[in-house]
């Protein structure tokens, strides 16, 4: 039937097509209609949550969350409470009664239950408001609503009015089935954004403001949250500063020079390694299984496992400048049956490229997991047919990987490849996990965390300059876009999609 | 550069450990002699072997038996590349990352030592390679820039371009529409006329292989059937399977008897067979082998009319049809003598052919005899060796090994519900319809196929 009518609609004329655009409740009325039905379990969690933040202090003592609301904390719930479920028992009734006349099935059911929640809603964040706003008639009492209280206010506000503009719009405006389908049509135009509305909402509280807070904070002068709340210290300079300040700084270049070491080494072998054992992993046929899963061991360790175990192989036990270790370590102990020399690898006074080498080990180590599967996972995808077709043509294996299974895996490579710089540069717990410990960063009994990185330092200066930590972000941020835009350049070139 | 197949099998072992028996014998002892420079199609339906002749020829895959000559040169454990083959794929494998004018000279860029040439050569080469099948403008574009037909002859000119001895094309026809099938079989046939390079190419469609080949190949699970001319193969199949394959609409076949010299269909005697012994029949009745006469011997009851322009197809039933309706083609002029209930039809004698019902094999008679000689001598005259089927024909009994194969591709869901399955009475007539109950057939002809 609906699609009958959908078609009919769809087959007016363009002049009613414009006309219809124009309308702006026909618009909208798509958006509204959901929004205040799908975010209902959102304010289910927001009238439970309402309570929290809220602070009451009665002389003394200070009292928050529910404890704010004193023993009869249920108080500020429980009218809400009432109100809600005896609306959403008469709209149940009714979307029953809605779906039985086969009338309103869409439509009433939902808007009796989107005005009962967010009236709920408002009800709920309102009387606690209310409730601590009549305990400061008290002696010595202070109060202060949480913010999911006024949340819990705003948003049902909102919803309220757009749920019952929408329940007008419904049983007004979409009361005859012509207009029921155009309805329809116009939710089909919207449904997209519609859906991705509560992601869109969370990225942008979760990822997208944090990035430009952290623009902001990055020209404000050595800011830091501590200062800001002082009122007397809450002045920041606008400057570039936090930057000048970041790079003059001996130890950050330290940091850069580490973090760029790591990664131009490990990127490029980890990726090499990675795709000559995928294809050498999809050219054999019994075992394959159990050496897939053994190359993707790693994968599920806990880096800070797999540091410890590379420490505790590459580490001298009971070794000081001054005395003899007890162990050498399995790495050194093979070093020395096959002849060689024991290394200080990671024990005091190592050497910086000692400590470099274990750590390139372990990064590569840990990285061929994902790449592999990547890689074997295109590998796969290959088809079978243009190996054959090499065969007859008479390609030898070394061409056969250069000039077919590369260019063919090219767009997993450069994924890898890409990924592989970002998370290079990302380093940082390889460090912590080899050294075990984030106050040195080093070997024992090194100064000025000499193995440090630049997620490091960032992560040093969060705890009491976040301007500087910001401005170090920003700087770690365009080394990787630049690094990153040169990736896409030279794949747009070599790779084949 | 002719090439010579000797007692080439193929078996792919099991891949059931319980039941090491089940093993599939996909080519089984073939013997034929391509003759140089001809087009030779291998025709049969799915799962007959032929891709894996094919590609056993190609070197691929490699002969459980049997040995492979092109000319005098045993090439059975030669690779692939050192063969001389060209072979275009099913769906072609043109190098995706690659220029058409790169995928055209990777063969050549492969070549190594004394036979590798200069850079001039191989793109003259190349582009010689590509002005044969017409592709000359296309020479910087990707394969997914162009067009199945364009990609096509691509793959054509890529197993061209290194000059082989003998060309494959497996299935070479299988992903183009309708017209462009036309057009490409008929371009098909002109390369292969202009290099004369000898040519084997794999089909599962006989009008394909009827309109293009020299000669084909018709094969029944790995078993070669009948090779011969194709229009002398459809005029004169030697058993009841290559004449229920070849031919749309597809041949009528009723359960008859021969007696005292006279066929019978029913109580109907529908033919004289004279010198013919007595014996249970099966009659394959082609579509253009029935005249409309008011006093006809086979009586059929009408159910349809289907008009084909020229032509008229004539849909009717009878009691002893094995086919679900009996197809009959007149002339479109006859129509206006059509009865529109029951109709007679006399039958033309060299358009009916009689099968044994135990063996299937051809029965022949009449001016049959004389013919059947005639064929036989005259591709004798041509050099070539009249192969047939010797021996009792394969049966789908035989084909239970592929079936247990089948089944354990699908998995284990699968294998429970066949241990459920009702099992279908084993009779002639079963094994008749399910012999050319193909994929290919249904879909040229659903109303054969219930």
């Amino acid at each position: 039937m609906t699609d009958e009518m959908n078609e009919a609609v769809e087959q007016n004329d363009s002049a009613e097509k414009k006309a219809r655009r124009t309308d702006f409740f026909r618009r909208h009325s798509a958006l509204i209609a959901w929004i205040p039905t799908a975010i209902l379990c959102l304010l289910g969690v927001v009238l439970f949550l309402a309570p929290i933040g809220n602070v009451v202090k009665v002389g003394g003592d200070t009292l928050t969350g529910y404890g704010a609301l004193g023993g009869n904390w249920m108080e500020g719930l429980k009218m809400p409470v009432i109100v809600m479920l005896a609306i959403a028992s008469v709209s149940v009734i009714a979307g029953v009664l809605g779906v039985a006349l086969k009338k309103y099935r869409n439509s009433l059911a939902f808007d009796i239950v989107a005005i009962a929640t967010s009236f709920s809603a408002v009800a709920t964040g309102s009387g606690q408001i209310a409730w601590l706003g009549s305990m400061s008639g008290s002696q010595g009492v202070v109060y202060q609503p949480g913010a999911f209280s006024i949340l819990a206010v705003v948003f049902g506000a909102i919803f309220l009015l757009a749920a019952v503009g929408e329940a007008v719009i419904h049983s007004v405006w979409i009361a005859d089935n012509n207009q029921r389908a155009l309805w329809k049509t116009t939710w089909g135009r919207w449904k997209g954004w519609v859906y991705l509305l509560p992601a869109i909402i969370l990225l942008t509280i979760f990822t997208v403001w944090p990035i430009i807070n952290t623009f902001r904070i990055s020209i404000l002068e050595d800011y830091s949250v501590l200062a800001a709340k002082n009122p007397e210290t809450a002045h920041f300079a606008v400057n570039f500063n936090n930057f000048k300040n970041v790079v003059q700084y001996s130890g950050f270049w330290n940091c850069l020079l580490n973090t760029v070491l790591l990664t131009v080494i490990t990127v490029p072998v980890s990726t090499m390694l990675a795709l000559i054992i995928a294809v050498a992993l999809n050219s054999i046929k019994p075992l394959r299984r159990i050496f897939q899963t053994i190359f993707f061991l790693p994968y599920v360790t806990n880096t800070i496992a797999i540091g410890m175990v590379f420490m505790a192989m590459f580490q001298m036990i009971g070794y000081s400048p001054t005395t003899e270790p007890t162990s050498v370590g399995v790495i050194n102990t093979i070093i020395e049956a096959f002849g060689g020399t024991r290394v200080n690898w990671v024990n005091e006074s190592s050497s910086k490229f000692a400590n470099m080498f274990v750590l390139c080990v372990y990064i590569i180590w840990n990285a061929l997991p994902f790449k592999i599967l990547v890689l074997l996972g295109g590998l796969q995808g290959v088809n079978k047919q243009y190996y054959d077709a090499a065969k007859v043509d008479g390609a030898s294996r070394w061409r056969v990987f250069w000039r077919i299974t590369v260019p063919l895996l090219s767009p997993m490579i450069a994924y890898v490849v890409i990924t592989g710089f970002i998370g290079g540069f990302k380093e940082y717990n390889s460090v912590v996990g080899i050294f075990g410990t984030a106050d040195l960063m080093g070997p024992p009994g090194s100064f000025g965390k000499p193995l440090n990185t630049m997620v490091g330092y960032i992560y040093d200066r969060i705890a009491n300059n976040q301007g500087r930590a910001s401005a170090a972000a920003l700087i770690l941020f365009a080394i990787i876009f630049i690094v990153t835009m040169i990736n896409l350049y030279v794949s747009k070139k070599k790779v084949h999609y | 550069m002719k090439v010579v197949l000797q007692h080439l099998t193929k078996i792919f072992p099991s891949r059931n450990k319980k039941e090491p028996n089940a093993e599939v014998v996909a080519v089984n002892d073939f013997n034929f002699e391509i003759p140089d420079g001809k087009l030779i199609g291998l025709l049969g339906p799915s799962g007959c072997g032929k891709s894996t002749t094919l590609f056993m020829i190609s070197g691929l895959q490699a002969p459980t038996s049997g040995k492979i000559f092109f000319g005098d040169d045993d090439v059975t454990s030669l690779a692939p590349e050192n063969r001389g083959i060209g072979l275009v794929f099913q769906n072609y494998a043109l190098y995706p990352h690659m220029t058409v004018q790169q995928n055209i000279l990777f063969p050549l860029q492969n070549l190594k030592g004394e036979s590798r040439l200069s850079k001039e050569e191989m793109l003259t080469r190349a582009t010689e390679a590509a002005k044969l099948v017409k592709i000359e403008d296309f020479m910087n574009r990707k394969p997914s820039e162009l067009s199945g037909g364009q990609q096509q002859r691509v793959a054509i000119a890529r197993a061209l371009v290194k000059m082989p001895r003998v060309l494959l094309l497996d299935e070479p026809l299988s992903n183009l529409d309708a017209r462009l099938r036309l057009q490409t079989r008929e371009e098909i046939r002109r390369i292969q006329r202009d290099t004369k390079i000898t040519t084997i190419f794999v089909t599962h469609d006989q009008e394909e292989a009827m309109s293009i080949s020299d000669y084909i190949v018709v094969m029944k699970l790995g078993v070669i059937m009948q090779t011969g001319k194709p229009q002398r193969v459809y005029d004169d199949p030697e058993n009841l399977f290559v004449a229920k394959f070849l031919g749309t609409p597809p041949i009528n076949v009723f359960a008859g008897k021969v007696s005292d010299g006279k066929l019978y269909i029913g109580d109907e005697s529908v033919l004289d067979v004279a010198g013919v012994e007595d014996q249970e029949v099966y009659v394959g009745i082609r579509p253009e082998g029935f005249i409309l006469a008011k006093d006809g011997r086979l009586t059929c009851s009408v159910s349809g009319i289907d008009v084909m322009g020229r032509d008229v197809s004539v849909v009717s039933t009878n009691a002893n049809s094995l086919n679900p309706v009996v197809r009959s083609i007149i002339s479109a002029d006859e129509i206006a003598n059509m009865p529109s209930k029951t109709v007679k039809f006399n039958l033309k004698p060299h358009k009916v052919y009689i099968f044994n019902k135990e063996s299937e094999k051809r029965v022949y008679f009449g001016e049959q005899i004389a013919l059947h000689a005639a064929i036989i001598a005259e591709m004798e005259a041509e050099g070539q060796t009249y192969v047939t089927h010797e021996g009792p024909l394969p049966k789908e009994a035989d084909d239970k090994a592929q079936t247990t194969i089948v089944e354990e591709k699908k998995g284990f869901l699968a294998k429970i519900k066949g241990k459920f399955k009702k099992k279908t009475p084993e009779g002639p007539e079963v094994t008749i319809s399910s012999s050319y109950d193909t994929e290919e057939r249904q879909d040229t002809d659903s109303e054969v196929n219930e």
